[in-house]
């Protein structure tokens, strides 16, 4: 079996025991629960900019709070600001510059981030590719 | 070319007339992408590079799909919603549970027994005990990323017999700690490389520094009154891992270093008490085999 029919796989795997949830902003919700519990239990693990940032998570937009909440739960590290769609949240590029200026998120143009090309080169292939070329 | 019509059949786009058009159809298709890089097993850009070894078209593709301004959680702050998530959840090894959880216990696909819990200690007793335990789960995903690098490698390298499929991450990490210790073939077959043993030889010497470095600090300051609570230490953690650098090691052919592991792991009894049975016989069995 290849990837693609592995991943395929765990998507049909996925979809099986679907039942629809009550409330579909279910994990604002799970978040607010997590987050104000270790506040209230651990509050004195965290210094002081970890909970001025904590601390300003509920000062912060509707919108802004989803999309924090949406992108902690995906996997990658990057995305297309374009290609972010979630029917829930009504103006993704303004909830990613509060987000930005908030500190939760960092961002730009891919000029910025020469690091994220060069992490994703694995040395073996790169050597294998010049190899190749010459 | 054969590689082209690969990459399309794995990406599932429809090859083109010619080359260039083929070329077109895989950078169109890249660029429609949300996600840029990520999952390892899932990332498109992963697929492609895996696929063509061709870093022209990689990068080519990459520049397509990179189009635009771009945004990311900072580390500072993932690692900030990583510690929520190990507070709350009381994880003790790595993304067992997390906010699925509660999606899955909403839709009834997991069951908890009803209980109250009740806390009578913290986990960590001062943010000193969270920040080692967190550079220890770190020192410990590393050392299985490498492991897995390592025989992901020689999964790869011996593709074409088809049978050598990587089995999932549990599995995996799973055959280090069974009580019959069968790795992985694919980890075997990587460790036949000087540059693979060299590599998995520091990352186990590292592991067991680390080990001894931890345990000899921790003696000295208290440990939490809870054998449960000992999960959530640094120590836990490292014995943790100490425990699967062990049969890598006879994986190395450093059978005299395994035992004198072995006789370590048994030698204290604060953590990881209950791999005392599958410790012991693993000691017996490399010492009288080799």
């Amino acid at each position: 079996m290849d990837f693609a029919e592995e991943d395929e796989k765990d998507d049909d795997d996925e979809e099986t025991n679907v039942r629809p949830l009550a409330d579909e902003k279910y994990y604002e919700r799970h978040f607010s629960v997590i987050l104000n519990t270790a506040l209230r239990l651990y509050r004195r693990l965290f210094d002081a900019t970890e909970l001025a940032l904590l601390g300003g998570f509920e000062r912060m937009g509707m919108d802004t709070r989803r999309l924090l909440i949406r992108l902690s739960q995906r996997q990658a590290r990057w995305f297309r600001v374009p290609q972010l769609r979630y029917s829930e949240i009504s103006s993704i590029p303004e909830a990613v510059a509060e987000l930005q200026a908030a500190g939760w998120c960092i961002g730009g143009t891919w000029h910025c981030f020469p690091g994220i090309l060069i992490q994703k080169i694995n040395k073996n292939k790169l050597s294998r590719g010049s190899a190749h070329r010459n | 070319m054969a590689e082209l019509r690969q990459l399309c059949r794995e990406l599932r786009v429809t090859a083109g007339s010619s080359k260039d058009a083929t070329v077109l159809a895989v950078k169109q298709h890249l660029a429609s992408q949300s996600v840029l890089v990520g999952s390892p097993r899932k990332s498109t850009i992963r697929k492609v590079l895996k696929l063509t070894g061709n870093l022209l078209l990689y990068y080519s593709a990459y520049f397509t799909t990179i189009e635009g301004s771009i945004v990311g959680l900072a580390a500072f702050a993932k690692q900030l919603l990583k510690r929520l998530e190990l507070l709350f959840f009381a994880n003790t090894s790595m993304e067992e549970r997390t906010m699925t959880t509660m999606v899955l216990v909403e839709k009834d696909v997991l069951v908890y027994p009803k209980y109250a819990i009740v806390r009578s200690q913290p986990l960590f007793v001062d943010r000193e005990y969270l920040l080692s335990f967190e550079a220890a789960i770190a020192a410990e995903a590393e050392f299985l990323e490498l492991c897995e690098e390592l025989a992901m490698g020689a999964s790869e390298s011996s593709r074409t017999a088809a049978t050598g499929r990587w089995p999932r991450k549990s599995n995996r990490l799973q055959s280090f700690a069974t009580e019959d210790d069968e790795i992985d073939e694919s980890f075997s077959m990587a460790l036949q490389s000087a540059a693979a043993r060299e590599a998995a030889y520091a990352a186990c010497k590292r592991i067991i520094d680390l080990w001894h470095d931890c345990m000899a600090t921790t003696t000295a300051s208290p440990s939490p009154a809870s054998y449960f609570l000992q999960r959530f230490t640094a120590a836990w953690v490292y014995t943790r891992c100490a425990s699967m650098v062990a049969p890598v090691l006879e994986r190395l052919r450093r059978h005299d270093e395994a035992v004198q592991l072995f006789r370590q792991l048994l030698g204290q009894l604060d953590c990881c008490r209950g791999q005392r049975f599958f410790k012991r016989k693993r000691k017996i069995f490399v010492f009288f085999i080799y």
